[in-house]
């Protein structure tokens, strides 16, 4: 089984994250990872990546915007046309 | 939102439909960002789209998650109003000039008994403190970058990693394939971590 280099491993780790590679290529990807602190660390990198962008806080609605939410639902719930 | 929330909406309950606005808003106002070029044009995409889904209510089905088929409103009136097609991206208009590799290759050896490999030794950002993780700095950097992408791949990894869906619910929603969905991914986390790298390495003097 020939060896995966690390500009290969970088190349992968999303399809290995998403369950897609298959058992052979998920073998050289892992036995590479053992032995390579670099991509070791590359792979920690990406983590952290995905660690920062689930954390991004969302921004509030401002208060024009929900009160004009507001006055939509009130016109359809009277039962009125909604423009 | 269940299926009691949903009849207690349609029978007009305020504090239902305040509580499907406030609870959607960070996932619509986040996409309807994506095709606005300011934040009161997106404001209006997601007025708009409240107003369809009023009107959609009574025939909603079902047979999508109700966050699906709201969130599918908004792709649909965002693309309108920015004058997108709202069928899928055909899978060779993927490209969109970007197909540089996840890492430059002058961060590879190019000869010798280990080509391919890294050439110098990296950073370790398990070092880096759970608090700078978290700060308004890093964020400030990982959300400029995800800006910056391309239409398509902020598309995808905005609903994938910022707000956390399935593969197969963004599949859903931005109406493409499974394979299209994965390389699309890989290319924008590739470009948001180069720009996080590119902030945390100093640069080095030539």
């Amino acid at each position: 089984m020939r060896e995966m280099n690390c500009n290969e491993l970088v190349e992968r780790v999303t399809d290995c994250l998403e369950d897609a590679l298959n058992p052979e290529e998920l073998a050289r990807l892992l036995d590479h990872l053992q032995v390579c602190q670099g991509c070791d660390s590359y792979f920690n990198e990406v983590l952290v990546t995905l660690k920062v962008m689930s954390n991004l806080p969302a921004k509030p609605m401002s208060p024009e915007l929900e009160a004009n939410l507001l006055a939509i639902y009130h016109d359809w719930a009277e039962g009125g046309v909604v423009a | 939102m269940n299926e009691v929330d949903l009849q207690a909406l349609r029978r007009g309950d305020e504090s239902a439909y305040r509580a499907l606005v406030n609870e959607y808003h960070p996932t619509l106002f986040r996409l309807a960002m994506i095709y606005s070029p300011s934040r009161a044009i997106a404001e209006e995409t997601v007025q708009e789209t409240w107003l369809a889904v009023l009107r959609g209510l009574h025939g909603f089905a079902g047979r999508s998650s109700l966050r699906t088929w709201i969130c599918r409103i908004l792709v649909n009136v965002a693309r309108r109003r920015a004058g997108l097609e709202s069928r899928s991206v055909p899978f060779a208009a993927l490209e969109e000039g970007d197909d540089a590799p996840a890492v430059s290759a002058d961060q590879f050896l190019t000869s010798g008994p280990f080509v391919g490999h890294w050439n110098s030794e990296r950073d370790d950002w398990s070092r880096l403190p759970e608090d700078r993780m978290l700060s308004q700095e890093l964020q400030g950097v990982v959300a400029e970058a995800i800006d910056k992408l391309p239409r398509t791949q902020r598309e995808v990894i905005t609903m994938r990693d910022v707000e956390g869906w399935t593969a197969p619910e963004v599949s859903e929603l931005l109406r493409i394939e499974a394979g299209h969905q994965r390389v699309l991914l890989h290319r924008a986390r590739s470009r948001v971590r180069q720009a996080l790298e590119s902030y945390l390495t100093p640069a080095v003097p030539a």
